[in-house]
């Protein structure tokens, strides 16, 4: 849950992508911190292994201002891909309040995907949390790579694949290029704060 | 939706468009980042392809021909377990039998054949550098198997002597490593053992002596 402190009228968001190995999500981080470097004015903190790989997380914060008297600062996390790194993944998880899964489009990535959000949906159980309850949107990467003739899943499969029963938002997009990077990043923001306020509403 | 709540949703969405804005930025276009730029190799251009990780996904060197090998390659990135490794293994010795008459192409699929072996037992405690040798080699197959009509045999056997050299060394790593390893055990438990011997001998010799002592005291004194 998000860390709200009303003396200081401060509200912490955390989101995080996730997503398989090599799918994309430090490079959308990387294509937001670097675009809108002047208007985000804070750092993005990287720790990478050989092979450029995310050996730990990446973090980014961005700090959207002040709406309704609060001001909402907002951290985004990447989690490592690889397997072995599932307790990083865990420990990055923990009081998530959004998450994008960028899955990769790739036709041979198919079964890493589906295996991915199992490992999600695993980890959240581990907390209590519900997946289907966490506000959540899904970006399906590298639609780019279509255009150098190299297989990708068609729309409808990824979406059979993960997004049948959750029937979350989704975009179709290229990290490397930047296509709907920005509009994830909106979309995620928008609904996590919409849930958020509900949720402190219900309270 | 109430005006407070609609209120709240047009303020956000109104910061996240400025914030967001593409069309009014007055800065260049991403550049990779400076981990980026120090982990990459200095004779590659910077972004030179669209992307780093279509170098090695994909090109797909070797075609039809090396599908399966190469699918099940990037499975092991997400991850190495017995079922990747048999089904990595059981897809080696198919194409050996496919192409027994090709002696390069066996030649290469016995190294793969090797570190897919060690990969199978040791598995995430295999050396870091196993995946990016194992993909090296594949890609070194794949890239024959492209070029098979185009090299003569001495081409190719130069191309596999580069190639099982750079195995060799892997092979050294490992091996090496663990020899020395061993050897540097051996060495640590000799040493233990001199001490605690010279330890307990001394131990001895004390209690020998006290004992003689003792003894010549507890005898009767001659009149």
């Amino acid at each position: 849950m998000a860390l709200i402190n009303p003396k200081k009228k401060e509200v912490q968001v955390k989101i995080v992508y996730y997503g398989p190995g090599r799918g994309g999500k430090t490079t959308n981080l990387e294509y937001i911190n670097q675009k809108f470097k002047s208007r985000i004015k804070a750092e993005m903190v990287t720790v990478k292994t050989y092979g450029d790989r995310t050996l730990f997380f990446d973090f980014l914060p961005l700090d959207i201002g002040s709406i309704n008297g609060y001001d909402i600062k907002i951290q985004f996390y990447t989690v490592p891909g690889q397997v072995k790194y599932n307790a990083t993944r865990k420990l990055v998880l923990r009081g998530v309040d959004g998450i994008v899964f960028v899955a990769d489009s790739m036709g041979l990535r198919r079964e890493m995907n589906i295996r991915s959000l199992q490992n999600l949906e695993e980890n959240l159980r581990s907390f209590n949390k519900d997946l289907s309850r966490i506000p959540l949107v899904f970006q399906y990467n590298k639609r780019d790579l279509a255009a150098h003739n190299i297989a990708l899943l068609p729309l409808e499969t990824m979406q059979q694949d993960l997004n049948a029963k959750l029937n979350a938002p989704y975009l179709e997009a290229s990290a490397i290029t930047g296509d709907n990077v920005a509009l994830t990043m909106k979309k995620i923001i928008s609904i996590t704060i919409g849930s958020l306020k509900k949720k402190l509403e219900e309270k | 939706m109430t005006d407070k709540e609609d209120a709240l949703s047009t303020a956000l969405d109104q910061r996240l468009d400025d914030l967001f804005d593409e069309g009014n930025l007055d800065v260049e276009e991403p550049k990779p980042s400076v981990s980026e730029k120090s982990s990459a190799p200095k004779d590659k251009p910077q972004n030179s392809r669209p992307n780093n990780f279509k170098a090695t996904e994909s090109q797909q060197p070797g075609g039809e021909v090396m599908r399966g090998l190469n699918a099940l390659l990037l499975s092991m990135e997400w991850e190495i377990d017995d079922s990747v490794m048999s089904k990595y293994l059981a897809e080696i010795q198919r194409l050996q039998e496919l192409h027994k008459d090709d002696m390069f192409f066996i030649n290469f699929t016995k190294m793969l054949e090797s570190i897919g072996l060690y990969l199978k037992r040791h598995k995430v405690h295999a050396h870091q550098d196993t995946l990016k040798i194992l993909q090296e080699i594949q890609a070194g197959l794949g890239l024959l198997v492209d070029m098979q009509d185009s090299l003569s045999d001495k081409e190719k056997k130069i191309y596999f002597n580069q190639t099982y050299e750079r195995f060799q060394v892997f092979r050294k790593q490992i091996t090496g490593k663990s020899a020395d390893v061993t050897k540097a055990s051996l060495n640590k438990n000799t040493e233990l053992v001199t001490l605690i011997r010279g330890i307990v001998r001394k131990e001895l010799a004390m209690l020998r002596k006290e004992l003689l002592e003792e003894l010549r005291s507890a005898q009767p004194k001659q009149p």
